[in-house]
């Protein structure tokens, strides 16, 4: 029992230690800003916090199963992971922003996309945080993959938890996210509240999340895609 | 605002069929090693308590790919230096050695089989003459490198011991 609380306070320790690397800064500023758009609705945050926490758990525990279960070699998926993933986060990252531009545009103008249609995107985005988890959690950088591969990989085996600790792990990698998520949300909330403008702070929230989204889809596309180096 | 639209959207089919175009499975890549996690762990032991040959000689590589990041360059940094100055003496002499090698360099390709890499790392090698008798991964170096000292301090305590014959 006391070995299980140790590892898994392990697990968790390398999922926070992945997360607070500067490698996934970037990936973690869009989930930040994606998990928390609709400051207005609290609940909404948590819920997207929620989904994009169980996302990156359930990515960690499939590819933990792999690995540990012999199907596939380590330096086999982690160089798959490592190489192809990330030459689809950039272009996703973009097509995401592209769409929250629009979306935004069309209820701005008031025209052109049924109200219908919009909140179906927008349920559709409460469960987008889930998939924005699997797939950021997919896209390992180095630092990632060093600390699963070699940290959390030999600690589930040892204490024989392939399904535990990488998890815990998982949650440990959204940590950050969903700090800042909910102290955006909180904190918009009770701005907006004092100040009766919280529906003028979703707005332009929103279109902050778009413009990252944007800005990280290009970064990354140029980082990974194209090869540059921006010190992240 | 429709220029903008227009580049990023461009830059999406752009990025989106480098990405397609580099996704493309090649045949030799799908050679790669069959090792599993329970492997791994047994590779990193690697035990041998063996005696020291006059012609002994270690190899400590730093594995990288084209893609870099900060990390890694505080990996690369710390253990490079380290050695250099640690090991000054054994480097004159010819009984150590320090290797950078970028694995997605033509002709590299075969050391991520050989060692079975699975990110940038840190691969101590002891050889007697051209061959080479064991190799240990320093995995731990990415959970010691936030904290300078004590990565250094485990870079230290690695090659020493491989010097001595004793790479635990």
């Amino acid at each position: 029992m006391n070995e299980t609380f140790i590892g898994m306070s392990a697990a968790l320790w390398l999922g926070i230690l992945t997360s607070i690397s500067p490698c996934p800064l970037a990936t973690n500023i869009a989930a930040i800003s994606y998990v928390g758009r609709r400051v207005a609705k609290t609940r909404r945050v948590l819920m997207a916090g929620l989904l994009y926490t169980l996302g990156r758990s359930l990515a960690y525990l499939v590819v933990a199963i792999i690995v540990t279960k012999g199907l596939l070699s380590i330096p086999g998926v982690s160089n798959f992971l490592q190489k192809y993933i990330n030459l689809f986060i950039g272009p996703i990252m973009l097509a995401v922003g592209l769409l929250l531009l629009y979306i935004w545009k069309f209820s701005f103008n008031g025209g052109g996309m049924g109200s219908g249609l919009q909140v179906r995107i927008d349920k559709m985005g409460v469960w987008g945080a889930g998939v924005l988890g699997m797939l950021f959690a997919l896209a390992l950088c180095p630092v990632s993959a060093g600390l699963f591969f070699g940290g959390l990989v030999p600690l589930a085996i040892k204490n024989h938890s392939a399904i535990l600790f990488p998890t815990v792990y998982g949650i440990g990698t959204a940590v950050p996210v969903l700090g800042f998520s909910l102290l955006l949300a909180f904190g918009a909330h009770l701005v907006g509240t004092a100040f009766n403008k919280l529906t003028v702070i979703e707005i332009w929230v929103r279109r902050i999340t778009a413009a990252v989204m944007l800005l990280v889809g290009v970064v990354l596309i140029l980082k990974h895609n194209f090869g540059l180096y921006f010190g992240i | 605002m429709k220029f903008l639209h227009g580049m990023l959207l461009g830059m999406f089919a752009v990025s989106a069929f480098v990405a397609c175009n580099a996704a493309q499975p090649k045949p030799q890549k799908q050679a790669t090693s069959k090792q599993t996690a329970t492997e791994k762990t047994d590779s990193t032991k690697a035990v041998t308590a063996m005696p020291v040959a006059a012609n002994t000689k270690i190899v400590v590589y730093y594995f990288h790919g084209n893609a870099r990041c900060p990390t890694c360059y505080k990996l690369e940094n710390f253990a490079k230096s380290l050695v250099e100055t640690d090991f000054a003496d054994q480097i004159r002499n010819g009984k150590i050695e320090w290797k950078t090698i970028n694995v997605d360099d033509a002709g590299n390709e075969h050391f991520t089989n050989d060692y079975k890499l699975y990110t940038k790392s840190v691969i101590v090698s002891t050889r007697e003459g051209d061959k080479e008798v064991v190799w240990k991964n320093l995995d731990q170096i990415w959970t010691l490198v936030g904290d300078q000292a004590q990565y250094m301090g485990y870079i230290r305590k690695e090659v020493r011991a491989c010097l001595e014959g004793k790479c635990l």
